[in-house]
């Protein structure tokens, strides 16, 4: 099962459909638990981490007796380093919980819409991933197997303030609910620096592609809820669902402005950008990135000719960004590459990709 | 602040491109902006340590009356200063040991120190009765203040089963 997971770009998240998918890449819903009484994953030992791991492995291998949908666990250990940078290149796991350790695992559904996290910051992270806008769909997944689990494993919760977790930060309901944006409109028009700093203020959290403090590659955004205790479950889905319309509002009113007053340039940036990645010798995964991001908003506006509609006929955006990440690379190309050879072959990949001109 | 190009109209369209690698800054007026090419840019995003923030929350100087700072938890053994310098507790206990210090912390970091969602199955039919009870009362006076009263008496019936079901002991 994980061979698939790691060699294919395709994850339940790139499939682009659901609501507004043209700009909200995916939906994340992810729920932090932890077993009563052991100690939380910054202070744990290897034995009491070794503990929860054989816990959560058993409950998830009762509870698959009354799924259809099964799941498989993997200690993280047993992979190797390249697998685990791929998963966290498709979003399944976090930077923390990629780097070597002995007790930690995951579990997963076939389709990879279900990534469960053993021992990361909290004993369980149970994550649910959809495509486009549908934070309660994913919800529903998420709180169906967090009943199952619960009926395996004694959670810690406290009447007060609910489900208790390593960071104070998300005590209450655990949830951290999360959008995928995709905002090229707002960055051109430079107007996405203060929309962000008016969700700062309504209490939601916005990070680049990768999570805290990395920069927003691709005009790729992610945007998630940051109070988890006075709120229930519904009220902060309501509020992120709310937001991410208003988002999409605002950057489907600019692309029609830029649509109007300055089709040429984006028409000129579409060839521009697809010059390069069908030509390049030596290709960044960060302009990767800017180029897709340049291609999809020509591809969003309808202002593609013929011919590069034709040529971009197969090409999804969500699955690039997955292509454009090192470890894919690597992993395509088959064997261990420099930062410069790498580069290259990810020239060499999108070319084929996008047709490599003649010469 | 006046266009660069034109130096007649007011500058609406700030450019920033990176020309082999130099950032050029132009200020110009929409009229002229739409003559130029332009370059996306990254902008970064303000960044905040959210363990430092962390940290200055749980090292609030602790009210009168609260637990001795130096005990230890009694399930983990870690102390507060432990915890406060990680910004993470040791155990699902710790919370009730050091609740003195974490519940204002709580406050200042939620807004809010009451949980107000999902009740795991495991903790009984009661609680989650009584939490239902409270949000629709809460509901019901809602409705009442906004002269809904169709809805204000679905709510009222609602209440009544409910609280026949609390008094029979919580079974569903
Ligand atoms: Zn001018
Ligand atoms: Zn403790």
């Amino acid at each position: 099962m994980i061979k698939k997971v790691v060699t294919s770009t395709e994850s339940n998240w790139t499939k682009q459909e659901g609501l507004y998918h043209h700009i909200v890449i995916s939906s994340r819903i992810r729920l932090a638990r932890n077993l009563a009484k052991l100690p939380m994953p910054a202070f744990q030992d290897e034995s009491s981490a070794f503990t929860v791991l054989e816990k959560v492995k058993k409950a998830a291998e009762t509870i698959n007796r009354q799924r259809k949908e099964q799941l498989y666990f993997y200690q993280l250990s047993e992979l190797p380093a390249l697998e685990r940078q791929i998963l966290l290149e498709k979003h399944l796991i976090s930077p923390e919980h990629r780097e070597e350790g002995p007790n930690k695992g995951i579990i997963l559904s076939q389709d990879e819409s279900i990534c469960i996290m053993i021992n990361e910051e909290d004993h369980l992270r149970i994550q649910v991933f959809m495509p486009g806008l549908q934070l309660d769909k994913a919800w529903g997944t998420a709180d169906r197997l967090d009943d199952e689990l619960e009926s395996q494993l004694e959670y810690a919760f406290d009447k007060q303030i609910g489900y208790l977790t390593c960071c104070p930060t998300n005590v209450g309901t655990g949830l951290r609910a999360s959008v995928m944006l995709h905002l090229p409109a707002l960055v051109l028009t430079q107007q996405v620096g203060k929309v962000f700093r008016s969700l700062g203020q309504l209490g939601f959290a916005v990070r680049g592609l990768y999570g805290e403090g990395t920069e927003a590659i691709g005009n790729l955004y992610q945007v998630s809820n940051q109070v988890t205790l006075g709120k229930s479950e519904a009220e902060i889905l309501q509020n992120l669902t709310e937001l991410t319309g208003q988002l999409v509002d605002k950057e489907e009113e600019t692309r029609k402005w830029l649509r109007k007053e300055w089709s040429a340039q984006l028409k000129d940036r579409v060839g521009r950008a697809l010059g390069i990645l069908q030509n390049a010798a030596i290709l960044s995964s960060q302009e990767a990135l800017q180029l897709i991001s340049d291609v999809k908003i020509g591809m969003d506006l309808g202002l593609l000719s013929d011919k590069q509609k034709a040529l971009l006929k197969d090409v999804n955006h969500s699955e690039l960004i997955v292509l454009a990440q090192p470890a894919f690379v690597q992993r395509v190309t088959g064997r261990q590459l420099e930062a410069a050879e790498r580069d290259q072959a990810r020239a060499e990949l999108f070319a084929q990709k996008f047709g490599a001109a003649q010469g | 602040m006046l266009c660069e190009k034109c130096k007649k109209k007011a500058a609406s369209v700030h450019i920033t491109q990176f020309i082999n690698g130099v950032k050029k800054e132009q200020h110009l007026c929409e009229e002229c902006a739409r003559g130029e090419k332009f370059n996306f840019e990254f902008p970064k995003i303000p960044f905040y340590n959210l363990n430092e923030l962390l940290g200055a929350f749980l090292n609030q100087p602790l009210a009168a009356g609260g637990q001795d700072i130096e005990v230890g938890c009694p399930n983990c053994k870690k102390s507060y200063n432990a915890i406060a310098k990680q910004g993470r507790v040791g155990c699902s206990e710790c919370y009730h040991h050091f609740s003195a210090y974490l519940e204002p912390a709580l406050r200042k970091i939620h807004g809010a120190d009451l949980h107000r969602g999902k009740i795991p199955k495991q903790m009984g039919a009661s609680l989650r009765l009584s939490r239902e009870l409270e949000d629709l009362k809460l509901k019901l006076r809602l409705a009442v203040e906004k002269e809904e009263y169709e809805k204000a008496a679905e709510i009222r019936d609602r209440i009544r089963e409910l609280e026949k079901k609390v008094a029979k002991g919580g079974q569903n």
